[in-house]
């Protein structure tokens, strides 16, 4: 996490947002260890970032299966359920959603998922589409 | 009473009205163990007491998983009668903490003075 610290403070990012990064990105590694890769210490996690025009992007590849990103839209109505489960967990991808401009589960040339994540600059939310 | 594991350790303190729990180190799945099954949160806080008070100031990081043992905690003082305040975060995890909507359940304060004067207003 230091260096993505550095990396952002040179990359003219609002550091009002760091926080935000740090913490969204530590989730996705945690989740990438825990739930792609299984725990399994042979396997890697990989994160890479590139600085766009308009957002920093972040890639956050495991050697697992991937997954399916629960709905946000409704994040209100999630919340409530996951407050009601006995054992509360998976606040990590929730958290992520809400801290990041986007998010998706995308796959590579040779087939492995990553967690694409995009944080706009300037203060301004992105759309991942727009390039 | 003063536990610890991995790092993370807790100090009890009582007070008149409640109990002041000092976290020390990073809140994380680890801490589960110390939070969680050191007792029965929804049998309340001992001799009657209803105030139950986090000091953050020495918790430099709070993952999911320890939003998710502070969620469980909170959420037990419906049952076990007491009422949760916090202090010590910082304006980010105050964020965080507002996405979960543990402050909905939970007071946050600046300091522990703040706290103690709510309590006893």
């Amino acid at each position: 996490m230091r260096e993505i610290d550095a990396a952002l403070s040179q990359a003219d990012f609002p550091s009002s947002r760091k926080d935000d990064v740090l913490t969204a990105l530590s989730e996705a590694c945690l989740n990438a260890i825990e739930h792609g890769n299984r725990l399994d210490n042979s396997r890697r996690v990989k994160v890479t970032m590139q600085d766009r025009d308009a957002a920093i992007v972040f890639r956050v590849h495991d050697q697992g299966r991937g997954f399916e990103l629960p709905r946000t839209e409704a994040g209100g109505a999630r919340m409530k359920e996951k407050w009601g489960e006995s054992n509360p967990r998976g606040w990590g991808l929730f958290l992520i959603s809400l801290l990041a401009d986007d998010v998706r589960v995308m796959k590579n040339e040779d087939g492995q998922f990553y967690l694409e994540i995009h944080f706009g600059k300037n203060g301004k939310r992105v759309d991942a589409h727009a390039k | 009473m003063r536990m610890q594991n991995n790092g993370f350790e807790v100090q009890y303190r009582g007070f008149e009205r409640g109990i002041i729990i000092d976290l020390q180190g990073d809140l994380t799945k680890q801490a589960e163990e110390i939070l969680l099954h050191s007792r029965n949160w929804e049998n309340g806080l001992d001799d009657g007491k209803n105030h139950l008070i986090l000091n953050f100031s020495r918790v430099p990081y709070i993952n999911s998983s320890g939003i998710a043992t502070l969620i469980r905690i909170v959420r037990a003082g419906t049952k076990g009668n007491y009422h949760t305040f916090a202090y010590g975060l910082s304006s980010h995890y105050e964020k965080l903490f507002r996405m979960v909507g543990l402050t909905e359940y939970m007071m946050i304060y600046p300091d522990e003075y703040a706290v103690m004067q709510r309590i006893a207003g």
